[in-house]
């Protein structure tokens, strides 16, 4: 079993997946971004036993799932699915998408994110997380150091 | 001349694409190394994350299949955009083709920008169609609420000239019955009319009350006051309901409560005689209980009732304006409706928040914490609302009535002769002309209007001229609100009150316009203390008052010095010093005053508006100690 781990990485444009995987792998926050052409691979050495590293491909905002080629996510260990809780476009369709994630990755159960929890405030924030209860989604803010520690733990516990 | 055209082309690909074969498990076969160096025998997946976070799925990979990640970014090794394929070849190599792409890097990047730019625009429009879409239908909820409150208004300002026309007629009708009348029914029908005229009263200055706090217009008084003397005032005006509907009405006090507090005890009384008022209405059996306490800076009340109680709904339309109007129950309980919220909003102006609470059939609580400084005594006591002329020797005084309504100034006269004021009436403006031109008085109160004439207009060439009179204040009476009057500005030394004139604002009026709030007055002087201290010698008596009137305005003129410059606790030192001078005198509340000077100054406290009042006392006390000690 190989310890460097394929994590894929979906959402629509802007929800942010660049600014997460920047963050995650300890880059400074970024706000205006070129946008993905296809595919871009990030790693992040991990101090654990059971894993070395782990590996971000994060693919192209081209947006809905049916439009990203299967390939990409093939071999993939994990998948995060990043929406905007200030954009209600980036969520309106998530759990159609979420079914056809659940078709293209079998076996994997993937992290939903609940982005820019800081911009909606935590009454629309629980609401729309109840929305989407059965996707058990994460509130995650860039702008917050914890909420990053919380969703590494949460992908490493994943992958293993 | 024949060219090796494949030479020519493989020498154009070749520096573009990299062709590496590698077993399953990472170790390199072969490599073109035209991109990048790999060392045959090492392992691929030590060079490359992105090839090795891949190693899991080679082992289930099926043989023919091709992996395409077109187009794909790549910051490992070497940098830029890429086409890279992946493909089992047989059950254990892999084939990798690398083909650089990066010479289409900006037109790919610019053509996913535009569609981003598009995508976002899209999401932009339709987000501003929903704003607009919900700021129209803010307007229209605005509309309608607007036109709600109207409707209300016209109601309520229709039921009100109805409740208005009932008290005025009967006035009308006991008045022909006070001309016709056998002189044994008169104090009956005066009786009568007294109360009809209160009700009526009462009716306008809730709708004037009401205006004012609408237009934020209502200023709070800041004056000290005995708070328990202003709350049984309330509770003693209920005496008569008590007694008729046969409820209870309790008031309880908390030990700890301040005797004296600063703030507006017209308002208090009033947003308490409202709130109770309501109880005593909804309520038939029973008690009807207020509970007064302090916690830190803020008074607690609290009202309880055994009453009808009331629904969520009534509790939200009570103190909301016109809420008669809209529950049409003018006729079933009286009033205008106003009372809750006037007091609700008076609660509010001074901090704090009416909360009320209510079970239908069992009755209904209401509470709330308002905010108080505490005073040491009271500029004013309950009965001096009423009566300039309390604790102050008015007679000294000469006040002008100018007043051209022949009620109004009955009621003037009627006033005038209760307080003991030594007063001149006139009605017409040649009237007022002339007596401010002969005779000197001390305040002028005056209608604005004297018949055709604007009074103002008089007083502002009586400013000007050389007259008697020509600094004496004034206090306009109107029914017009002062902002109607701006030309009033022009002059100065007056102040304004709005018809109907209640007694205790105009008794308020003239205290400050003459300025009688500042008590200067003393009680004798007595020497027991020192003859004490003296042994009764005489002499010995007359060297110490010869010391105090040497050494004491000596002191005074240092304390003040030691304020003026904030030195508060140098300044304690000194009154504590001068402690034994002041004993000498024999007025205990000089000592007090002393004494809370001396705390103040100590704590840091702000105390020359006090002190120059404790200054002048003490100029005055010593005066009486030189003449005493002449009589020694």
């Amino acid at each position: 079993m190989s310890k460097v781990k394929k994590i894929v990485v979906l959402g629509s444009i802007g929800s942010g997946k660049s600014s997460l995987l920047k963050k995650l792998i300890g880059h400074p926050f970024l706000r205006d971004e070129a946008p993905t052409m296809g595919l871009r691979v990030y790693s992040l050495p991990v101090n654990d036993p059971a894993i070395d590293k782990l590996v971000f491909w994060e693919l192209t905002s081209a947006g809905k799932l049916d439009s990203q080629p299967i390939d990409y996510l093939k071999g993939a260990h994990a998948a995060i699915y990043i929406f905007d809780l200030s954009r209600p476009s980036t969520y309106v369709d998530l759990m159609d998408e979420s079914r056809m994630l659940a078709e293209m990755l079998p076996d994997i159960k993937p992290l939903f994110i609940a982005n820019k929890a800081d911009l909606v405030g935590t009454v629309q924030t629980t609401k729309l997380l109840d929305q989407f209860d059965k996707l058990q989604p994460i509130p995650y803010s860039a702008k917050n150091d914890e909420s990053v520690e919380v969703l590494l733990n949460h992908i490493l516990s994943t992958v293993k | 001349m024949k060219y090796d055209l494949d030479k020519i082309k493989l020498g154009l690909i070749k520096p573009l694409v990299q062709i590496t074969i590698f077993k399953k498990d990472g170790t390199i076969i072969q490599s073109c190394n035209s991109m990048m160096e790999l060392e045959e025998g090492k392992s691929i997946y030590d060079r490359f994350d992105f090839i090795a976070c891949m190693e899991d799925y080679f082992q289930v990979m099926e043989i023919g299949e091709d992996l395409r990640l077109n187009p794909m970014e790549w910051h490992e090794e070497i940098q830029g955009l890429f086409v890279s394929r992946l493909a089992k070849i047989d059950a254990e190599t892999i084939q990798w083709i690398l083909i650089d792409k990066s010479i289409e890097q900006e037109r790919v990047k610019a053509v996913l920008m535009g569609r981003d730019r598009a995508v976002l625009n899209e999401e932009y429009l339709q987000i501003e169609k929903t704003l607009l879409e919900t700021k129209k239908e803010l307007l229209e909820y605005r509309n309608e609420e607007l036109a709600r409150i109207q409707k209300f208004k016209e109601r309520f300002f229709a039921s009100i000239s109805h409740e208005m026309r009932t008290p005025l007629n009967s006035i009308t009708g006991l008045v022909k019955l006070l001309e016709w009348s056998d002189p044994k029914a008169i104090y009956d029908y005066l009786h009568a009319l007294k109360a009809t005229s209160q009700h009526l009263n009462h009716i306008i200055n809730d709708v004037l009350d009401f205006s004012k706090i609408e237009e934020g217009k209502l200023i709070l008084e800041n004056i000290s006051f005995n708070l328990k003397d202003i709350i049984d005032v309330v509770i003693k005006g209920f005496g008569m309901i008590v007694q008729e509907k046969s409820v209870e009405l309790k008031v309880n006090y908390s030990e700890d409560l301040p005797t004296f507090v600063k703030g507006d005890p017209t308002r208090m009384s009033q947003i308490l005689y409202n709130l109770i008022g309501n109880s005593m209405k909804f309520t038939n059996k029973g008690a009807v209980s207020l509970d007064v306490s302090k916690k830190e800076n803020q008074l607690f009340f609290k009202l309880t009732d055994t009453g009808i109680g009331m629904s969520e709904e009534t509790i939200a339309r009570i103190i909301e304006p016109y809420s008669q109007a809209e529950g049409q129950q003018f006729h079933e309980f009286g009033g205008t409706g106003l009372g809750m919220t006037i007091a609700s909003e008076l609660v509010k102006i001074m901090g704090g928040e009416l909360k009320i609470s209510s079970v239908k059939g069992k009755g209904t609580n209401m509470s709330f914490a308002i905010n108080y400084q505490p005073a040491s005594k009271a500029e004013y006591s309950v009965d001096d609302h009423y009566d300039p002329s309390a604790n102050v020797d008015v007679s000294k005084f000469s006040f002008l009535f100018a007043e051209d309504d022949a009620i109004s100034n009955m009621i003037m006269k009627e006033r005038s002769a209760k307080w003991n004021l030594n007063s001149t009436f006139v009605m017409t403006a040649d009237d007022l002309e002339a007596e401010l031109l002969e005779v000197q008085h001390d305040i002028l109160i005056s209608d604005l209007h004297l018949g055709d004439d604007y009074a103002p207009d008089l007083l502002k060439r009586l400013r000007k001229s050389d007259a008697v009179n020509k600094d004496i204040p004034f206090i306009f009476l109107s029914g017009d609100p002062l902002d109607l009057h701006p030309d009033l500005n022009q002059l100065d030394n007056w102040t304004y009150l709005v018809k109907p004139v209640n007694p205790r604002e105009l008794s308020i009026k003239v205290r400050e316009m003459l300025n009688l709030n500042k008590d200067n007055t003393l009680p004798a002087i007595d020497l027991t203390s020192l003859g004490n201290a003296a042994a009764h010698d005489k002499d010995f008596m007359k060297e110490i008052i010869d010391t105090i009137l040497a050494t004491l305005p000596e002191e005074l003129g240092k304390l003040y010095d030691l304020i003026l410059t904030d030195k508060l606790m140098d300044a304690s030192k000194v009154l504590h010093k001068i402690k034994p001078s002041i004993s000498y005198f024999g007025i205990p509340t000089l000592l007090e005053e002393r004494a809370t000077l001396h705390d103040k100054a100590k704590k840091g406290l702000e105390i020359k508006e006090e002190f120059e009042v404790f200054r002048t006392r003490i100029n005055i006390a010593l005066e009486s100690l030189a003449a005493k000690k002449q009589d020694l």
